[in-house]
């Protein structure tokens, strides 16, 4: 009997190809960068300090092809909209180019960067909540086209043809409590690890892994009754 | 050797983490019902993760995110360069000439009202110095003049509040005195004097 594999196997958006490291980015003595992107970050740090601005642009560019999918990937999850989420990658990859003389090096850049995207998107969601506060709901008069559920893809006749299960799926994710959503789409959909996320909470691991269990049983559960 | 099955939380974590140990993977090839466990639990995370990247690429296809990157890095460039000064359109700005006539008279009307304030203060303080020779004998007021108003009903007397000082009253007895009507005004005089018996 074929056995399953024990690993997921990591998806094509994530492979990130392994960056150049810039000129500087490693200081003699020091050991070497955590990640490729940890050592582009270190580059671009560097780049910034010795006041090397457009050559810090250039390479922060490549930084921003590496990461932007996955960075898409958590804002898409965490705020369910796609102009908010392109907002809110927009302004943490501004945030990572803006504030990099503070990274640290001994720090992975990963880490660095999903803290940032993380506390946008929170912010995000609770101007969003506030804005609701104030939003009369419009009553559904006959002949009017039903509106568009909160996870809803581009395109609505897309979505019943091809999509019905990843709807499904996607709505018992977003029912998931706060935390525990935000712990499984960082380890699962954003393929990081429990560690990272814990630093990227502020949590710690056990924490992280107690989410990540609580998540899994209760999407099993949603889904099931779905089926 | 028989080994404990494995709970779902650990089926978890060794996918999520982890890696089996010899003993657990010796009892996953041989426990059906933890290998269809962890079979199920692989198909819903797979499943899951297969569904949130259609889900997010249908919502960001290539063309957006392409779009996307630009933005940020023009938002960068921004962010790095210096600060730009937006000029004013050429069509709202005065001719040359007419700037120098608005500015020619405006320093005018200020030079005017600067002059008409000096000349308002050096006149009002000469003014205030200023004093005719046929005041000058009466610059030093002597002490206020007190006034009674004497009466022949010595009712009325309006007593004043600063006393009078010797010669005028004297000067005023002499008077009540002179006038004829001596009893009436030693009456009123007599008013104003203390009297032992008040004591």
């Amino acid at each position: 009997m074929p056995r399953t594999p024990f690993r997921r196997t990591p998806s094509p958006a994530s492979s990130n190809p392994p960056a150049r490291t810039a000129p500087g980015s490693t200081a003699p003595g020091r050991t070497a960068p955590l990640t490729p992107d940890s050592g582009l970050a270190a580059g671009i740090k560097a780049l910034v300090v010795a006041g090397e601005r457009d050559k810090a642009r250039d390479l922060f560019g490549e930084l921003v092809a590496h990461q932007q999918r996955r960075a898409v990937r958590i804002a898409y999850h965490y705020l369910r909209d796609a102009h908010d989420a392109d907002e809110a990658v927009q302004d943490a990859f501004l945030k990572v180019f803006t504030h990099i003389a503070t990274y640290r090096e001994d720090y992975p850049f990963e880490v660095w960067f999903t803290r940032i995207l993380v506390n946008g998107c929170l912010d995000m969601r609770k101007a969003q909540a506030k804005r609701l506060r104030w939003t009369v709901p419009v009553p559904m008069l006959p002949g009017m086209p039903p509106l568009e559920a909160v996870a809803s893809g581009p395109s609505p006749e897309q979505r019943l043809v091809s999509a019905e299960r990843a709807v499904q799926i996607s709505e018992a994710v977003a029912q998931l409590p706060e935390r525990q959503r935000a712990v499984f789409t960082l380890c699962h959909l954003a393929e990081q690890s429990t560690h990272e996320v814990s630093q990227a909470l502020g949590l710690s691991e056990a924490t992280v892994r107690v989410h990540l269990f609580r998540a899994v049983r209760k999407l099993r559960k949603l889904l099931e009754r779905d089926r | 050797m028989k080994t404990a099955h494995l709970s779902d939380d650990r089926l978890v974590e060794l996918y999520f983490t982890d890696t089996p140990s010899a003993q657990e993977q010796q009892h996953l090839g041989q426990c059906h019902d933890c290998d269809s466990r962890r079979a199920a639990i692989l198909h819903l995370l797979d499943e899951t993760a297969q569904a949130s990247a259609e889900d997010v690429e249908s919502a960001f296809p290539a063309d957006r995110l392409a779009r996307q990157q630009l933005l940020i890095m023009e938002r960068a460039e921004a962010a790095a360069g210096p600060a730009r000064v937006i000029a004013f359109p050429a069509t709202q700005a005065p001719e040359p000439g007419v700037i120098d006539r608005a500015r020619s008279t405006t320093r005018w009307v200020a030079a005017a009202a600067v002059a008409g304030l000096l000349v308002g203060v050096v006149a009002g303080r000469a003014g205030r110095d200023f004093r005719p020779l046929s005041w000058s004998g009466r610059g030093v007021s002597g002490p206020a003049i007190q006034t009674v108003q004497v009466r022949q009903d010595a009712q009325n007397i309006r007593a004043i509040s600063d006393p009078l000082s010797d010669d005028e009253f004297l000067v005023e007895l002499e008077a009540a005195v002179e006038s004829g009507n001596q009893r009436g005004a030693l009456r009123a005089l007599d008013e104003l004097t203390p009297h032992a018996w008040d004591r």
